[in-house]
């Protein structure tokens, strides 16, 4: 949605303005000390290119039998904007991403029965270690959301990034949430096709090396 | 032994080749020394400093002084150096009497009588000069834009010229060929008109000592060129664009515009944005973008008109100096010659582009 005609260097002035920068002073962005907002008159063009420019696009994104934590790396640039070129750390430039189905997800091996989630209430004897089937029944969002929360960097922006993060357990998603959508992000492993998906059609008319007679009888 | 070992890591860290055993001669002829300057003076020049801003700030603005009161002021040789600069002839009178005001010979002469002097002086004002400069100015930005922006209709080609000649444009340009300081003119610092109606004078002084062609070469060179990096379409655009290039594509016997929802984001956020494309009989013309639909449709809407016009953002540099060799005399022919208004625009009627 976003279109790459503001070079990345021409951006930045545009960028240091949004937040509170002026962009004729000597001051960089780390020194911390904030000057006048300078505000330029734009003509409709370059103002409507600056709006899409800085739009956040709404991406869907289907966990059905995902790894969560694969998939939380494939996510996490979304959330942070990495994937623009307009990125910066302080630009908050980050897209929504939609999950569905994170009740289905699917973890590795024997890990819903050996990951563990730990938690301290921050009161004395408060320390509880939840396995991941446990945290699972409980509440089918957290996983996905925890995993997400560790894939991306840890810094002061994160807590913003995951509020960008939509995770519904089944494929029903709200009318409002609905209507933002924009894009869709590839699943990470593709999803196979169950024998009950196929057709009756499908089934006969699919190639076959052998079969035995109508009349023989299987033991 | 420390020390040995030290020289080994040294030497293994950067390697034998780094590292040269002998010291390096940097400067020869320089004694540096440390500058000791007492606990007080840093202090004092802050105060100072501080108290010069103070009254600056009172008197509305640092002092400034015009040029001519600082040494080695010698107008006649500032004359000459100020045509040369510019490479172009000038005749003496008429370059003087550009740059003489009204206002300046007024002065002169109360002053002179004041003293008892009876005054003889035969200075010329630039009244005349610079009516006829603003006059040719005019003839030779429209005679270039319509040159260049063949496809323009007349409505944007006049807003680019009233841009060009409006007077923060060109004052820009008379005060960084040096008119601030070769004008002989009352007021100091001097008012925005004055160096405008200098600049104007100039280009008519111009003309009459070395003829319209190279006036008309200067006007290019030094006007013109403020058009650049300029987004023409922020000077004029129409109020119904929708309504406009309706009937353009009526009178070009096209389908009627149809505008379609390409993509949106966030319809339910405030940062929700939609792109609409105009599309007539099933072909594409333009898209636009907004945070509404409407707005995106109007968007759609300028950028057809743009394409029409060949003023996209996209469009082809505009062309100086020696890129324009060949088409000076076309902008001559079309200095009198006024584009098509935008309510008879066609694109069979517009000519194709000249550079």
């Amino acid at each position: 949605m976003f279109q790459y005609q503001i070079s990345i260097v021409a951006s930045f002035p545009l960028i240091l303005e949004k937040i509170g920068f002026s962009s004729k002073s000597n001051c960089y962005m780390f020194c911390g000390c904030p000057t006048i907002v300078k505000k330029r008159k734009m003509s409709a063009t370059k103002r409507v290119q600056q709006w899409s420019t800085f739009s956040r696009m709404w991406y869907l994104y289907d966990a059905q039998w995902q790894d969560p934590f694969h998939s939380a790396k494939v996510l996490s640039p979304y959330l942070t904007g990495q994937n623009k070129p307009i990125y910066h750390p302080l630009n908050d430039c980050g897209d929504h991403v939609v999950v569905i189905n994170s009740q289905e997800i699917a973890l590795r091996g024997d890990e819903w029965k050996k990951r563990v989630y730990f938690h301290h209430t921050g009161y004395p004897r408060g320390a509880s270690w939840t396995l991941a089937w446990e945290l699972h029944q409980k509440d089918p969002k957290m996983i996905m959301r925890k995993a997400v929360f560790k894939a991306i960097t840890s810094n002061l922006v994160r807590r913003t990034c995951i509020e960008r993060l939509h995770i519904y357990p089944g494929s029903e998603i709200p009318e409002e949430i609905k209507s933002n959508l924009s894009g869709q992000i590839r699943p990470v492993m593709p999803v196979p096709k169950r024998l009950q998906e196929y057709s009756k059609e499908e089934i006969e008319n699919y190639p076959k090396v052998f079969d035995f007679p109508n009349d023989y009888i299987l033991r | 032994m420390a020390a040995l070992w030290k020289t080994c890591q040294q030497c293994l860290r950067y390697g034998f080749s780094n590292v040269s055993i002998y010291t390096s001669i940097t400067a020869v002829n320089v004694i540096s020394k440390r500058n000791f300057k007492a606990h007080w003076v840093a202090p004092t020049l802050r105060e100072l400093k501080r108290r010069k801003v103070i009254e600056d700030d009172r008197n509305g603005g640092p002092k400034i002084f015009h040029r001519s009161t600082f040494l080695e002021w010698n107008y006649d040789a500032e004359i000459f150096a100020f045509s040369n600069r510019l490479g172009e002839k000038f005749n003496d009178l008429s370059l003087r009497a550009a740059l003489t005001h009204k206002s300046y010979i007024e002065r002169e002469t109360a002053r002179l009588s004041d003293i008892g002097v009876e005054s003889n002086l035969q200075f010329q004002d630039n009244e005349a000069l610079s009516q006829k400069g603003g006059e040719l100015l005019s003839k030779f930005i429209n005679g270039y834009l319509r040159a260049v922006f063949t496809q323009v209709p007349e409505e944007l080609i006049r807003a680019m010229h009233d841009f060009l000649t409006s007077n923060p444009t060109l004052e820009t340009v008379a005060r960084h060929i040096g008119l601030g300081d070769l004008m002989l003119c009352a007021d100091f610092p001097c008012k925005t008109e004055t160096y405008v109606k200098s600049f104007k004078a100039i280009v008519a002084a111009l003309a009459e000592s070395s003829g319209e062609e190279r006036a008309r070469i200067f006007v290019q060179d030094l006007v013109v060129t403020q058009l650049y990096g300029q987004d023409v379409n922020e000077l004029w655009n129409p109020v119904d664009p929708v309504g406009n290039l309706t009937a353009i594509l009526k009178r070009e016997g096209k389908a009627e515009p149809e505008f379609r929802l390409i993509r949106q984001a966030g319809s339910n956020s405030i940062l929700g944005v939609y792109y609409v494309g105009l599309y007539s009989d099933k072909n594409f013309i333009s898209e636009g973008a907004g945070e509404s639909l409407e707005v995106a449709k109007e968007m759609a809407a300028r950028e057809a008109l743009k394409k029409f016009f060949r003023t996209e953002d996209s469009m082809r540099a505009l062309p100086f100096g020696r890129q324009l060799k060949n088409i000076q005399s076309k902008i001559a022919q079309l200095e009198n010659q006024p584009n098509i208004p935008l309510s008879e625009w066609i694109s069979e009627k517009v000519m194709s582009a000249v550079h």
